[in-house]
């Protein structure tokens, strides 16, 4: 059967272009000659009119109809993300309950998926801020994050070796040093093929941090103009720098080549000197070497970026189309409901909810935190995932959220 | 006209192009891909090593070029997708066959449809093996894999090809009765 198979795809037929080779040599001139800087607007701003309309029409709309909608984390919303369905519920409001000052706590009775019945209150309680974990736990396969208390760190982003995603990589800041020395240090020691990962495309560039009228900005200097970078490699030096400008905090980035300001990214042209900060669903990456990270997908744009049950739907179902990204939130695992309050949040898995191991758990709920500290979440009870107690975390109170994801130290 | 891409062309252009379209299935899409491997490669021509194959060097980026689009692609489908709830008959591919495949018996046109079943590196593989009929070790050396990495894949890629092969003969079959 197997030679069938090899013998038929060898009979699929040749293919021919059926432009001759002088309309292609002319449409590559003709490519070739256009200035960067229309290639630029014409890829770089196109894409964003239409996205920014709507949002702007969404916002106005939204401004007009519900005003409350502003007030999103304060109002619970409960929804319930299953295999079968993969529909969100929006359960009853809670509003009545959540003003209700009450000093009690009352866990949501999360029904089983075939249930009907809606969760019960919760109200949770204004306490003092939670204890943080101490240290990384560690686990096989999964890389755990890095924790509030571990200090400051910087994020440095590693390709997987066929380049369709970065894993971002978190590194403990040596504070006997600059940040621009932390990093170039962790770029030249940092053996990624260990981990089954391509190196830095930020490798051979040098870094400084530098705040002026308050403003933190990150500098990245190339020794080589990027005017011949693929579109793949120009994507990834971007989201590299981005990722980085976002850990460290950055609110601008200063593009340079050879220290002159300005780097051109391939065919997308000159690189954007904005951070962005838009929300990202976080997915699981298994490289070949075993180890698991957390990834961020594609961000969210406009008004599916604004809503973190979206970014939870989508780690609950992967990515059809980009295979590569595969579910943070496992199969067997569903989400009952989740109940935003300011900076907190409570998340209760179904009742029939089955992690098979703590690290799947632990995996889970750091990539849930993840995700929701990028909506200002700042704590988040869990219940019903069937532990008491998760590596470092205590699941029986409120878990500060990570600081960063994939937490690795330098031997 | 220049005469890297001249020769270039003479040399290559066919399998580049066939390549392309395997990747993508596409003919418009190949048209454009094809000529931004062109431009990447007589930018970076001067980059080229002569102790490497020009051939797979040649692959590898239109490997790249192929991948970005689809990678891109990709993210924008699913982006839209997520907008709708599109059910999955919605979200099958409806472009019609190529002309070429049409002239061609009943299996083969499964083996094609199938082909973009499987995942994008079991696809490589039996693109680069069977349909470019190129080594395991140019394979590995396009792909930047281990040799053992690309007999691994080839031997999952042609089960999983047939067991798709398999499933849509069945289902055919159930039509009929």
């Amino acid at each position: 059967m197997s030679d069938k198979t090899k013998s038929l795809l060898s009979q699929l037929p040749e293919l021919k272009d059926q432009r001759n080779k002088e309309t292609i040599y002319q449409n590559i001139q003709k490519k070739m000659n256009e200035p960067a800087q229309s290639r630029t607007k014409k890829k770089k701003k196109t894409p964003w009119v239409i996205p920014t309309f709507a949002a702007a029409l969404v916002i106005l709309l939204a401004v007009l109809i519900t005003p409350g909608l502003f007030n999103q984390n304060d109002g619970p919303t409960n929804l319930a993300i299953t295999e079968e369905s993969n529909e969100k519920s929006e359960l009853a409001d809670h509003s009545a309950a959540s003003e209700n000052d009450s000093q009690t706590e009352n866990t949501t009775e999360a029904p089983s998926d075939s249930s009907n019945d809606l969760a019960a209150n919760t109200t949770i309680v204004k306490e003092e801020d939670p204890p943080l974990p101490k240290a990384e736990a560690k686990f096989e396969q999964y890389i755990p994050a890095l924790q509030q208390t571990n200090g400051e760190s910087v994020v440095l982003s590693y390709p997987d070796p066929e380049s369709l995603l970065l894993v971002p990589i978190s590194f403990k800041v040596d504070s006997s040093k600059t940040m621009a020395n932390n990093i170039q240090d962790t770029l030249s020691t940092f053996d990624a093929s260990q981990y089954g990962l391509a190196s830095s495309p930020l490798v051979n560039a040098t870094f400084d941090v530098v705040t002026e009228d308050g403003t933190k900005t990150l500098v990245v200097s190339f020794e080589e103009p990027g005017d011949s970078l693929s579109s793949n490699e120009s994507i990834m030096i971007n989201d590299s720098v981005q990722q980085l400008a976002a850990s460290l905090n950055a609110e601008e980035i200063s593009w340079q080549t050879k220290g002159e300001e300005g780097y051109n990214l391939g065919n997308f042209g000159p690189a954007d000197t904005s951070v962005n900060n838009k929300p990202s669903p976080y997915y699981l990456y298994e490289t070949n070497t075993k180890n698991r990270f957390l990834v961020e997908g594609p961000s969210l744009q406009g008004e599916e970026g604004a809503q973190l049950d979206v970014a939870l739907s989508q780690m609950k179902e992967g990515s059809k189309e980009a295979t590569w990204y595969k579910p943070a939130i496992p199969s067997d695992v569903s989400i009952y409901s989740f109940e935003g309050d300011g900076s907190e949040a409570t998340i209760a898995f179904t009742k029939d909810s089955k992690f098979q191991s703590e690290e799947e758990a632990l995996q889970t709920i750091e990539a849930i935190m993840l995700a929701a500290s990028q909506y200002n979440y700042k704590t988040i009870l869990f219940e019903n995932t069937g532990f008491d107690q998760i590596g470092n975390y205590s699941l029986n109170e409120k878990l500060s959220v990570p600081q960063s994801p994939n937490a690795v130290t330098i031997n | 006209m220049d005469k890297i891409f001249d020769r270039l062309y003479e040399h290559y252009h066919t399998n580049l192009f066939q390549f392309i379209f395997y990747m993508v299935k596409n003919r418009a899409v190949a048209e454009e891909l094809v000529q931004e491997v062109y431009i990447n490669v007589l930018r970076s021509y001067q980059y080229y090593e002569e102790r490497s194959n020009e051939k797979t060097w040649l692959l590898a980026i239109a490997r790249n070029v192929a991948i970005d689009y689809l990678r891109t692609h990709n993210r924008r489908t699913s982006r839209w997708l997520s907008k709708f709830d599109f059910n999955k008959q919605q979200t099958e591919d409806s472009t019609p066959l190529p002309d070429e495949i049409l002239v061609q018996k009943e299996e083969v046109q499964g083996v094609y449809k199938c082909l973009k079943e499987c995942t994008l590196d079991q696809q490589q593989v039996l693109i680069l093996r069977y349909i470019q009929e190129l080594s395991i070790n140019e394979t590995a050396e396009i792909l930047n894999w281990s040799v053992s990495k690309v007999k691994t894949t080839q031997h999952r890629a042609i089960k999983a090809l047939r067991e798709l092969v398999d499933e849509q003969t069945n289902s055919q079959l159930k039509g009929v009765l």
